[in-house]
């Protein structure tokens, strides 16, 4: 089945375990998505 | 939480006196700026690596150097994420043979024919089509990608909380400034640097001019959302200028001053400020800062002179500049003092200066530790 990125980054901001917070969750999503076009 | 008081008193008096400066009224007290970025690893012969595994030895090693060099504006030696590109497999941020300097190799993940693609849909686009490109680990099956996103994430919030434990150490310590609130990214630079590199991009203004004006415009939403939290002028935006060097003054105006002009103007309406680093001869532009609001700026000039800048723009913008890189590596401490006075004599007055550098440090070269703090005694002692 065809993996796709949304989907891996849509259950990495909703796991929990790594983003415990709503403010968390907010500050990370594109910042992170800024690094990966970045590097 | 400052070491002492008088660590305290002296952060208090730099916070005062740079927003003086950047706010294009007379401070008290000249402060000094430079970049030594990796050049700060040569300086404490540590090791690039160890530092991105351990924030701790990060700090450690190289806050030290802000009681062997007098400057009052904080200068970060990991300002890349090389964790999540080594995860990752890139080799695009890269450590030279020096040991120390990190270097860039261009990547081209995007297509010619594929601007419609992003300008329909940018994020999805780039999510769906650039990161699955540059990324292919990330695509081999969800679970096993799941857990190596998941493991690039976690060092990018590594990388994260590791400077903001530098910047932390360097203020408690000793009073060091840092005045970047934050990355300002014109959707051209982003397009040259990170999509299409310089030869394509410089062939899409020719070929597809309207596609790559279309693109600006559909990139800028996600670029202006980082500036959210500038609220005052420091700490301020940052924005090094990549492709103007590349253009002549029509391509200017045309592809790239539309998008820069919107981005300081989102700045400056929330009561910041945005510092401008000029890459390259950037003359031909100069003039297009008085489409700005007066202070809206502070210019950090590397070929221009900045005598002549103070000159005719002083009036409008804020001008950090100072003694050449290469005049501290080739000529002698007096030379290099008789032109630090000029330039404090020339631009100081007035307001809206800093002393700065025209290019950021990379490597052991660039440390000049000797003709460097002469000339920042020189600019400290200034109006004592």
């Amino acid at each position: 089945m065809e993996v796709k990125f949304s989907d891996l980054l849509d259950r990495l901001v909703h796991d929990e375990e790594f983003l415990g917070s709503q403010e968390e969750r907010e500050t990370f999503c594109l910042g992170f998505l800024h690094m990966l076009i970045e590097i | 939480m400052f070491v002492n008081e008088t660590v305290q008193k002296k952060y208090e008096q730099r916070l005062k006196d740079y927003t003086d400066a950047v706010c294009m009224r007379e401070p008290e007290h000249l402060l000094v700026g430079v970049n030594y970025h990796t050049a700060q690893f040569a300086w404490a012969k540590a090791s690039v690596e160890k530092c991105v595994y351990n924030s701790d030895y990060y700090v450690e090693s190289l806050i030290p150097f802000y009681g062997a060099y007098d400057i009052d504006l904080l200068t970060i030696p990991l300002i890349n994420p090389l964790e999540p590109i080594w995860i990752l497999g890139r080799d695009t941020f890269f450590v030279s043979s020096d040991g120390y300097t990190v270097q860039y190799k261009e990547d081209v993940p995007m297509r010619a024919d594929e601007y419609p693609a992003l300008i329909e849909d940018p994020m999805g686009f780039i999510t769906g089509t650039l990161l699955a490109r540059k990324f292919p680990h990330l695509m081999e099956g969800h679970d096993a990608s799941y857990h190596l996103l998941r493991a690039v994430a976690e060092a990018f919030q590594r990388h994260r909380s590791a400077n903001a434990k530098y910047g932390a150490a360097a203020k408690d310590r000793y009073g060091i400034l840092d005045y970047n609130g934050g990355k300002v990214y014109i959707p051209f630079d982003v397009i040259m640097d990170r999509i299409r590199g310089v030869k394509n991009t410089l062939l899409d203004i020719r070929r597809q001019p309207e596609n790559v004006i279309q693109a600006c415009q559909a990139l800028m939403p996600y670029y202006l959302q980082p500036m959210n939290n500038l609220s005052q002028p420091v700490p301020h935006g940052f924005l090094t200028l990549h492709a103007p060097m590349f253009l002549s003054r029509q391509q200017f105006e045309k592809f790239y001053w539309p998008g820069m002009k919107e981005m300081i103007m989102y700045a400056y309406n929330k009561g910041s400020l945005t510092w401008v680093q000029f890459q390259g001869h950037c003359d031909h532009i100069l003039d297009y800062f008085l489409e700005l609001p007066k202070g809206s700026v502070i210019v950090n000039l590397e070929k221009e002179d900045p005598i002549e800048v103070k000159k005719k723009y002083g009036h409008h913008i804020a001008i950090e500049a100072g003694v050449p890189m290469g005049w501290y590596r080739s000529r002698t401490k007096g030379e290099c003092v008789d032109l630090a006075k000029r330039i404090c004599e020339e631009c100081a007055p007035g307001g809206g200066f800093v002393f700065g550098i025209d290019m950021a440090g990379l490597s052991a070269g660039d440390l000049c530790e000797e003709n460097m703090n002469a000339v920042f005694q020189v600019v400290h002692d200034y109006r004592k």
